[in-house]
């Protein structure tokens, strides 16, 4: 390509030479000085450099080639100002870091939909004290049951208990500690969860498991001869019966669940509901509401307690997973968005500063090239790569500024809760990655032009 | 500042009549640029003056349309030089052209020039 674009330039020089070379030769036959020859016939031409860019742009490519040019020579003009350059560099990828950091943590803390179908029908429902910020408790099976019968607003409503820290031995080997979900028997039905091998745990099932895509790689070769074979969770020995679909941890945002298995009769467990299609969040409230007092009257039998008599249900959109990171830190988080989002303005505005100042010490260097000839337009373009490549650097150092950032931000979490096992899979956010980069990119244009 | 004297009295060319120009000239064999500028230049009794910065685009222009194609040949005088030459787009676009030119320059004539 380069070899081809070079050959097309020199014979476009020899050609625009030839020209002239005829011109002069001509005078010259028809008496004229040989000097003043000359100078007649290049008065004559005009400007090579100018003939020649215009004719170039006859090909086509000119802008993919003026494109590479002027990255080049932008790519040079920075690298003689690399004070200039590090400066706007640096806060670009500082800007752009802390703003895709906060943001990837707080997209998949607060945000980012469970791998299931219509998460946003999903809807937990809580028990709370007067005044508790977020509910608690537990629902025992009787309530479950007792709920799974009589309300109308759902469609599906479904139990699960947590262990984040279990047992789990696989082929008999050692045993590792691994999070277990146990769950109700329409769990996988109800979440529209189709194993990539075998089935899902279903009514009547006891002693089976399934077991999570990542658990059947790493310590089955995802070999399909998984299908029952024993795994012994806790104390029960379980036979396999499926493999859980790709991407799918379990319920909870900040854990990443191995092994499902049936719940316990007397265990205890988180209750989510799929709401009805048609049915509302506020219809599903009033119902609950009405059916409660069952719930209580239960507890009261075992606690004496008189706040037992003050608990209310309460129901929370859940379709992007339950977090208790997100009951301590979604507000912070969102602070902290608004705060970065600032920070990236600022970014923004102290690249333009730089830009401005660079453009207002460049104003000769420019007065010189429009004087050799070089388009208005072309000038342009020039200084706008040179942004565009401040911009493009920028948001590649910031990219590695928000990977060292999220990671932290991560083990920040989890520090100081090491029983929690917390494992938050954050994975950077491309989008709002380019949706920096494209601000940062739109102010270098604005502020780039203004020597131009 | 001004154009050099020698300027005053020749036309600058459209564009659109500039190509007509050029294939017409082609018409009588192969030619390289100057020696097309010089054919517009002469054969218009030195009134045409074709521009190089007009003349090269607008050759490597229709090269890429396809109306012309080029060759490096040994010119007159054994120097290197490129020829261009008409293509059969070429000329099926300068007949079409010639025709629309001939309606135009007759109506203007008539405006100009009531009878």
């Amino acid at each position: 390509m380069n070899f081809f674009w070079r050959r097309r330039d020199e014979e476009l020089d020899e050609e625009l030479r030839f020209h002239l070379a005829m011109a002069i030769q001509e005078r010259i036959e028809r008496g004229e000085d040989p000097k003043e020859a000359e100078r007649a016939a290049r008065r004559e031409f005009g400007n090579l450099a100018l003939v020649r860019e215009t004719t170039r742009r006859m090909w086509g490519w000119g802008w993919l080639e003026d494109a590479w040019h002027d990255a080049r020579y932008a790519l040079r003009g920075l690298r003689r100002s690399p004070g200039f350059s590090a400066a706007a560099i640096a806060s670009l990828a500082l800007g752009i870091g802390a703003n895709t950091a906060i943001f990837s943590l707080t997209y998949t803390i607060m945000l980012r939909s469970l791998p299931v179908a219509q998460p946003e029908r999903l809807v937990e429902l809580l028990q709370k004290y007067p005044g508790e910020p977020r509910g608690n408790g537990y629902w025992t099976r009787r309530s479950y049951e007792h709920y799974r019968e009589r309300s109308q607003s759902f469609g599906a409503l479904f139990g699960m208990g947590i262990d984040n820290h279990i047992k789990v031995s696989v082929e008999g080997g050692e045993p590792e500690f691994r999070v277990a979900e146990f769950v109700t028997d329409n769990y996988f039905g109800a979440l529209g969860l189709r194993p990539v091998l075998g089935r899902g745990i279903g009514p009547g099932d006891e002693g089976l498991a399934v077991i999570s895509w990542t658990l059947w790689n790493s310590r089955y070769n995802g070999d399909a001869g998984v299908l029952g074979k024993r795994v012994v969770v806790g104390k029960k020995s379980l036979t396999i019966i499926g493999v859980a679909p790709r991407g799918y941890r379990g319920l909870r945002v900040e854990a990443a669940t191995d092994v499902w298995a049936p719940t316990d009769p007397d265990g205890q467990f988180v209750l989510i509901g799929r709401l009805r299609d048609g049915a509302t969040v506020a219809q599903a409230r009033a119902e609950m509401e009405s059916l409660y007092p069952f719930t209580i009257a239960e507890r009261a039998v075992k606690s004496s307690d008189p706040l037992v008599r003050q608990l209310r249900v309460e129901l929370e959109p859940c379709g992007a997973g339950l977090s208790t990171v997100r009951d301590r830190f979604g507000r912070p988080l969102t602070m902290l968005m608004a705060v970065v989002g600032v920070l990236l303005l600022l970014a923004c505005a102290n690249m333009a500063g730089l830009l401005l100042a660079r453009g207002a010490a460049r104003g000769k260097e420019m007065a010189m090239r429009l004087a050799l000839g070089a388009s208005r337009w072309r000038l342009a373009r020039q200084v706008l790569t040179e942004s565009l490549l401040l911009s493009v650097a920028g948001t590649a150092a910031g990219g590695v500024v928000a990977y060292g950032c999220t990671q932290a931000l991560v083990e920040l979490l989890a520090s100081g809760r090491p029983h929690e096992k917390l494992e938050l899979s954050v994975e950077l956010d491309a989008q709002l990655l380019l949706y920096a980069a494209g601000l940062a990119a739109v102010t270098g244009l604005l502020f780039g032009l203004a020597p131009a | 500042m001004g154009k050099p004297d020698g300027y005053k009295n020749r036309i600058e060319l459209l564009q659109g009549t500039l190509d007509m120009l050029v294939l017409q000239t082609l018409r009588w064999g192969s030619q390289h640029g100057y020696g097309i500028a010089q054919a517009i230049r002469s054969g218009s009794g030195e009134v045409l003056q074709v521009e190089t910065g007009s003349l090269y685009p607008a050759l490597h222009r229709m090269e890429k349309q396809g109306w012309i194609r080029s060759e490096w040949k040994s010119s007159e005088n054994k120097q290197r030089a490129k020829y261009y030459e008409l293509t059969a787009a070429g000329t099926e676009h300068l007949t079409s052209e010639h025709a629309r030119w001939t309606q135009m320059s007759g109506a203007i004539a008539s405006l100009m020039e009531p009878s």
